[in-house]
């Protein structure tokens, strides 16, 4: 199970969104991150069948995103914006989004109880859809994403607007969900990637400038973070010098965590990085690179 | 299942009960209660607006003998002569013409030139001179000539108000009289057609000379004992009487039909792209062709579930009535009539809705819906006025079978036409939303770039 993207191109008239895209994601969860307008977005509807590439192939499990009916008997999509008619129940438009599934009578009341209960929403399950918290939303999203058991699910952008409790809870269902298929996620939250995925794929105006496991992205960051205490007057000259991560004000004193290529100076302290330190290095870095 | 499920969703919309309430009024308005008085004028215990047209119960046997067996349209060279020549000098003496270009109301000055030609149009056809015509004798016309009433001395009042007239002949004019002193015309049938028409050029499109207008306004008469039971013959035997109602029925449907199913097609087809619902379906595994055919067959249900409904206004008076009396109907006529009369209608403009719908993802179906509705609405007659573009076949009286036999051929041509359309809509309804799931046809880009105006507006109106 794998899918497959070689020299993926998409152009929107004379605007190239995603330029020669080529990637290998496995089984397991997979994080795809990138800031807004990366591509990310155009990528995640191309592979749910609702873009058409300019060029390039996919391969999903061996077919071809050109069969547009197979692919989507195996795929489930949550967009990153979505809703749902909002006066009908959750059972319902679940129930209605069964019947567009092609889920056969006799297995889709069963199904259809097994994924409220997976995602913990049979208590609301009479409720309509309007009258649903924003993770609630999200994760009625994931049940309509997998009611035909797909073996890819494709997951744009999915805790926008949760809080952490729900962010945490949505991503331990992810993790539940991720033993035997794909899970792609699309975010341009670091934090998000690293608590779920092993694998990632950073994805800047439109190109992919990495591709690897977590640990190795993460790798890219060390010795470039370092953490300086500064004087008031000194951090506007200093924010011009580096790329700043945060700033802790102490009293008159400013705690500066920042990012440096170079050499460090005396009173630079190296730090451990985060994905988000590196993340943050390799798309600054890239930035430079084009200017 | 799947149908089900979309009928269910049209029919608890708030769309829907828009859509139920003008077709409730309408039918209210226009049908409800005619088939009881009908029936209970022939027990002669009341009477209809339709009986009163007619001169006597549609449903009553005539009985020989009668004061009246009713009227009838029939073209009367004379009496059509007379009311034509005698309307024409109201307007030319007043220089005030009406007009109904697209059904409204529209008065015409004619210029001194243009009155002159009009003066010559009537002094042709009265033989009489500018000066006669200009004093003509008051009981030059029939006190009641067509639908002109003259409150002239031929006009008695009594006592409670009440107005009595002296009717003109029957059918004939005397042209032995004195012609400036009675209307005799001093043309043939066939010059006086072309007088009106040359009067039709000059004065407007939807004048009152129009043959259509002149055989309308002034093509009633009597009706013979024969003829009346010609026509109740035509009722009990040809109609099966049930036939006769499901017509009257069907053209005042007709008229809702036209144009309110475009805003339940229009509008729900928009809600999907409204409630952000339309990447959740189209990432689904089902099939296009399934899902438009589907969704249309629901809302043409949809559409056609409260006249199905309202036709059993009739019908069950009309069941008891054949009960009661003994005289066989057609418990199928109002079934029969509304499959191929109605829902060629209704299934164009849903499936017209629908189509401009998916390839627009704007309201402007309602526009275009509109402006068809009404100009169909205006160049049609009230009945036995059917082209092979017709939308809304209309047949505004109780009876007249004739009309339809006559025109049974092109009516079946424009049904079926507009059917196989409505299919063929229905197809590139398919095929436009295929590109468009598949992100094959997108110009969303270029609608929102150079539309956003129009579509904002529209949007915020009609999608919610």
């Amino acid at each position: 199970m794998e899918i497959k993207i070689k020299h993926l191109n998409k152009k929107y008239g004379k605007q190239s969104v995603l330029k020669d895209i080529s990637l290998h994601i496995p089984v397991g969860m997979y994080g795809l991150l990138g800031e807004n307008g990366a591509g990310k977005t155009t990528l995640m509807r191309i592979l749910a069948t609702m873009l058409n590439p300019s060029s390039g192939t996919i391969q999903m499990n061996g077919i071809d995103i050109k069969d547009k009916k197979e692919v989507r008997k195996m795929i489930g999509y949550l967009p990153q914006e979505f809703s749902v008619y909002p006066n009908m129940s959750v059972y319902s438009a679940l129930e209605y989004l069964a019947v567009l599934s092609e889920l056969p009578q006799n297995i889709r009341r069963r199904r259809i109880n097994e994924l409220l209960e997976q995602v913990h929403l049979e208590q609301e399950k009479n409720k309509r859809f309007k009258n649903l918290s924003g993770g609630m939303k999200r994760r009625f999203g994931i049940a309509q994403a997998l009611l035909n058991n797909p073996q890819i699910l494709i997951i744009d952008e999915p805790t926008a607007g949760l809080d952490p409790e729900e962010r945490l809870r949505f991503y331990n269902l992810l993790s539940e969900l991720a033993m035997d298929r794909i899970i792609l996620i699309s975010t341009h939250i670091a934090g998000d990637i690293e608590a779920t995925c092993s694998n990632t794929a950073v994805l800047c105006s439109g190109e992919v400038i990495f591709e690897g496991q977590i640990g190795n992205l993460i790798k890219l960051g060390e010795r470039k973070v370092y953490t300086t205490t500064l004087m008031q007057n000194e951090l506007e000259k200093f924010k011009q010098m580096y790329h700043i991560i945060n700033v802790h004000q102490n009293g008159t004193d400013i705690s500066c965590r920042f990012l440096s290529g170079g050499t460090p100076q005396k009173d630079w302290i190296a730090c451990e990085p985060t994905l988000e330190d590196s993340y943050i290095f390799l798309i600054s870095n890239y930035k430079q690179g084009v200017k | 299942m799947y149908f089900l499920k979309e009928l269910k969703r049209i029919c608890f919309s708030f769309v829907y009960l828009l859509f139920i309430g003008p077709l409730l009024f309408s039918w209210y308005d226009n049908f409800y209660g005619v088939t009881n008085k009908e029936i209970s004028s022939a027990k002669e215990s009341d009477t209809s607006i339709y009986s009163e047209i007619a001169g006597g119960s549609f449903l009553k046997k005539p009985e020989r003998g009668a004061e009246s067996y009713g009227m009838k349209k029939k073209e009367v060279p004379e009496k059509i002569m007379c009311g034509g020549t005698d309307i024409l000098i109201v307007e030319y003496l007043k220089n005030s013409y009406s007009t109904y270009p697209f059904t409204y109301y529209k008065e015409v000055v004619l210029s001194d030139k243009e009155q002159k030609e009009i003066l010559d149009i009537i002094t042709e056809i009265t033989g009489l001179n500018e000066q006669q015509i200009n004093h003509l004798p008051e009981n030059y016309f029939p006190a009641v000539n067509g639908s002109i009433i003259h409150f002239g001395e031929n006009a008695n009042q009594d006592g409670n108000g009440n107005f009595t007239f002296k009717m003109g002949d029957s059918d004939g004019i005397d042209t032995g009289q004195d012609d400036t002193e009675q209307f005799v015309p001093q043309v043939s049938y066939e010059r006086f057609q072309t007088l009106m028409e040359k009067a039709e050029n000059i004065i407007g499109k939807g004048s009152n000379y129009s043959m259509k207008n002149l055989t309308q306004y002034y093509g009633l008469s009597e009706m013979t004992y024969e003829e009346a039971m010609d026509e109740y013959n035509k009722t009990i035997y040809d109609d099966k009487v049930s036939n006769a109602f499901a017509r009257l029925f069907c053209d005042y449907i007709t008229r809702a039909l036209g144009l309110y199913p475009v805003f339940v097609a229009v509008i729900f087809w928009l809600k999907d792209r409204r409630n952000c619902m339309n990447e959740l379906i189209d990432c689904k595994p089902t099939g296009t062709a399934r899902f438009i055919s589907i969704r249309f067959l629901a809302l043409l249900t949809a559409v056609m579930l409260p006249v199905v409904l309202l036709s059993f206004e009739s019908l069950i008076p009309l069941m008891r009535y054949s009960a009661d009396t003994s005289i066989a109907i057609d418990l199928f006529a109002f079934f029969k009539y509304m499959i191929w009369w109605l829902l060629p209608t209704a299934m164009i403009v849903t499936s017209l809705g629908m189509f401009l719908t998916i390839l627009t993802s704007t309201p402007v179906a309602i526009l275009i819906q509109f402006v068809w509705w009404f100009v169909d609405g205006a160049v049609t007659g009230l009945s036995g006025d059917t082209s092979i573009f017709t939308l809304m076949i209309r047949h505004n009286v109780l009876g007249g079978s004739e009309i339809i036999s006559r025109d049974f051929t092109l009516i079946c041509l424009n049904r079926g036409l507009y059917a196989v359309i409505s299919l063929i809509l229905v197809g590139l309804s398919i095929l436009i939303y295929s590109k468009k799931r598949g992100g094959e046809f997108n110009y969303e880009h270029f609608l929102q770039k150079h539309f956003r105006f129009f579509k904002n507006r529209f949007s915020s109106h009609f999608q919610k």
